[in-house]
């Protein structure tokens, strides 16, 4: 009698335990709709662009190589009706409107994307340091990022493009990145300042833990959606200042991007001549890859803290 | 042969600000000395208002504060002297449980993630099935059950059984002491007597000693057997708990205890609030004089006794 009495309990320990690990590591935290769409919407784009480069035909996106003021398929404008030779139209000197997002989208994301990057290595390097280090160390790195945080991006970038006028990928990127740092520093200081003294990281040490198993194995879990969800923010933040500058008709010519689009459209007066295709789809595009990159924040935060998910 | 457990000497913590050491610097803690036993196992209260050096008192034996100057031996070992081995031995036999019982656990895992490193660590059991029982035999005696408990999120559970949880955890691993931090003041007061019994079991059953830490003079007249006074860092009444609540000598102790509210009487509210207990000890004073007031009681005596 004694002995099932045992034998029950056990099984449903056994249970519980293997619930926890269920819940752990493979539904609960990461299986957030919010992160799953916006992963998934952006996945599919970059995926999509990737491949039109290898199928489509990428001359198309030079001017005069397609029919001019052509619109998209189904739709008429002044007696030109839209062929699957350009599906999306074209704009007014020839230019193909999807060559032009094929080429240009993995431009202006890949170009985020590595300012982002950077930023968010500095901002590992000055946030971990700041954090763990305290003192003077902390002070300097604190007054740096919150002054150079308060700097409108858009002001120093007009002012740099006026003196280097082509700007490559990479010195745009690092360029950019010189406003990506501040936020991951802000971010990661705060989080390390507050775990370092936090009790669970006292208490793995009472359990015996080295330093290695608390910063892998206490604090790293905690920071690693803090730190892709940073990336993803920082990359938003660098294509929104990216596009600003180009519309502005500033940033390389040379090679086709989405902003500069936007900037041709606006000068050749594409609203007034009814040519909506032409801002309309980057635009779109533009809405979509934001909606995406801020989904992924949202729900990569809502990983981090718990207390955000639904019960 | 009659080494005692733990032996605090002429303990003091001074944090300095800044380059200019002298002007700023706080005396969190100073010429504290204590002895605790060991056997027979003793619950120990350091008692005192906030700021008055508890937390970093236990900071200090729990080894994650270095003291300006003072010892602590550990049955007759130097604990700052320790080699690593030495302190992963020590981290064994004195464990703490924490004032905050929501903070103890990482959000990242479940509860049952504080007794899986305990194992990993410590290798006290050789399969899963000695694990499990060892889980449930400590889960068993703070009245909890694994299954219940274990799967959960520490958001999901509420203060007491987190708290009870900790107890479990600090039990499984056998230690000869245990550190408890304030543990029952962010409690709710009907689940207090609980884990303050579970701690005097603990204590009878099974020779685990206790240091205290606590502001509240009538739990710790519940269950401590001595009972150190600190105020402002210095120790200034110490002995048996029972003989300086009825007999306080002090003046800070008489006010302290004047001011515990008993469910007896209306509440009038004409307690002073006096301002030199809101300032920081910023001198080194030299080592409390204590006098023997009555047997098992001493007490720093002044001007207006």
């Amino acid at each position: 009698m004694k002995s099932r009495v045992v034998d029950r309990n056990s099984s449903k320990s056994e249970i519980a335990e293997k619930e926890c690990r269920k819940k752990t590591f493979k539904s609960s935290p990461w299986k957030n709709p919010k992160l799953i769409i916006g992963a998934t919407v952006l996945c599919v784009l970059v995926f999509c662009t990737l491949i039109g480069q290898f199928i489509w035909d990428k001359t198309l996106v030079n001017v005069g190589s397609s029919p001019l003021n052509l619109p998209p398929v189904g739709f008429e404008y002044r007696k030109q009706i839209g062929t699957w030779a350009h599906p999306l139209g074209t704009d007014n000197s020839g230019r193909d409107l999807l060559t032009l997002i094929l080429v240009g989208l993995p431009h202006s994301l890949g170009i985020g994307f590595v300012a982002a990057s950077i930023g968010l290595v500095i901002g590992i390097l000055f946030g971990f340091s700041a954090g763990y280090l305290g003192g003077r160390v902390d002070d300097v790195i604190r007054l740096l990022s919150d002054t150079t945080m308060n700097i409108p991006a858009l002001l120093i970038l007009i002012i740099v493009q006026s003196v280097i006028p082509n700007a490559d990928f990479f010195v745009m990127a690092l360029l950019l990145s010189l406003f990506a740092w501040q936020s991951p520093t802000r971010v990661l200081r705060a989080q390390i300042l507050s775990m370092k003294h936090s009790d669970y990281v006292k208490l793995a040490q009472l359990s015996g833990a080295s330093d290695n198993e608390i910063m892998f194995k206490e604090i790293m879990p905690n920071l690693l959606p803090f730190l892709i969800a940073q990336l993803t923010a920082g990359t938003s933040y660098s294509v929104l200042v990216l596009v600003g500058v180009e519309v502005l008709g500033l940033g390389s010519q040379s090679k086709p991007s989405l902003g500069i689009t936007l900037n041709n459209a606006i000068n050749s007066s594409a609203i007034l001549r009814g040519m909506w295709w032409w801002w309309g789809i980057p635009t779109i595009i533009l809405i979509v890859v934001f909606m995406s990159l801020l989904l992924i924040s949202v729900g990569l935060d809502e990983v981090s803290n718990p207390r955000l998910r639904n019960q | 042969m009659d080494q005692p457990l733990l032996e605090i000497n002429d303990l003091t913590k001074i944090f300095g600000k800044g380059l200019d050491q002298q002007k700023s610097q706080v005396v969190a803690l100073q010429h504290f000395s204590a002895e605790i036993a060991g056997t027979p196992a003793k619950i120990v209260t350091i008692a005192g208002e906030s700021g008055s050096g508890k937390s970093t008192l236990a900071n200090s034996i729990l080894g994650f504060m270095k003291c300006t100057f003072g010892t602590i031996h550990f049955k007759g070992q130097d604990v700052s002297k320790f080699t690593k081995e030495e302190i992963f031995r020590y981290r064994r036999e004195v464990q703490a449980v924490f004032q905050d019982p929501y903070s103890v656990y990482n959000p990242f895992y479940c509860v049952g993630h504080i007794f899986d490193i305990a194992f990993n660590n410590f290798h006290l059991a050789s399969n899963d099935q000695d694990r499990r029982d060892l889980t449930e035999e400590a889960l068993n005696l703070v009245g909890l059950k694994g299954e219940e408990v274990l799967s959960k999120y520490p958001h999901q559970l509420s203060g007491g059984q987190l708290q009870r949880l900790m107890i479990a955890r600090a039990y499984m691993l056998k230690p000869s002491l245990i550190i408890a931090d304030e543990p029952v003041s962010m409690i709710d007061v009907s689940l207090r007597a609980m884990i303050l019994e579970i701690m005097v079991k603990l204590k009878k059953e099974y020779g685990i000693s206790f240091i205290y830490i606590t502001h509240d003079f009538s739990t710790a007249y519940q269950i401590s057997d001595e009972m150190y006074l600190l105020y402002h860092g210095m120790t200034v009444e110490k002995g048996d708990t029972v003989k300086i609540i009825n007999n306080p000598q002090h003046p800070y102790t008489k006010k302290l205890i004047a001011s515990i509210p008993t469910i007896e009487e209306k509440w009038e509210g004409n307690i002073e609030i006096s301002d030199t207990s809101v300032s920081a000890q910023s001198e080194l004073l030299p080592p409390p004089l204590f006098t023997e007031v009555e047997p098992l009681h001493w007490a720093v005596l002044t001007e207006s006794n």
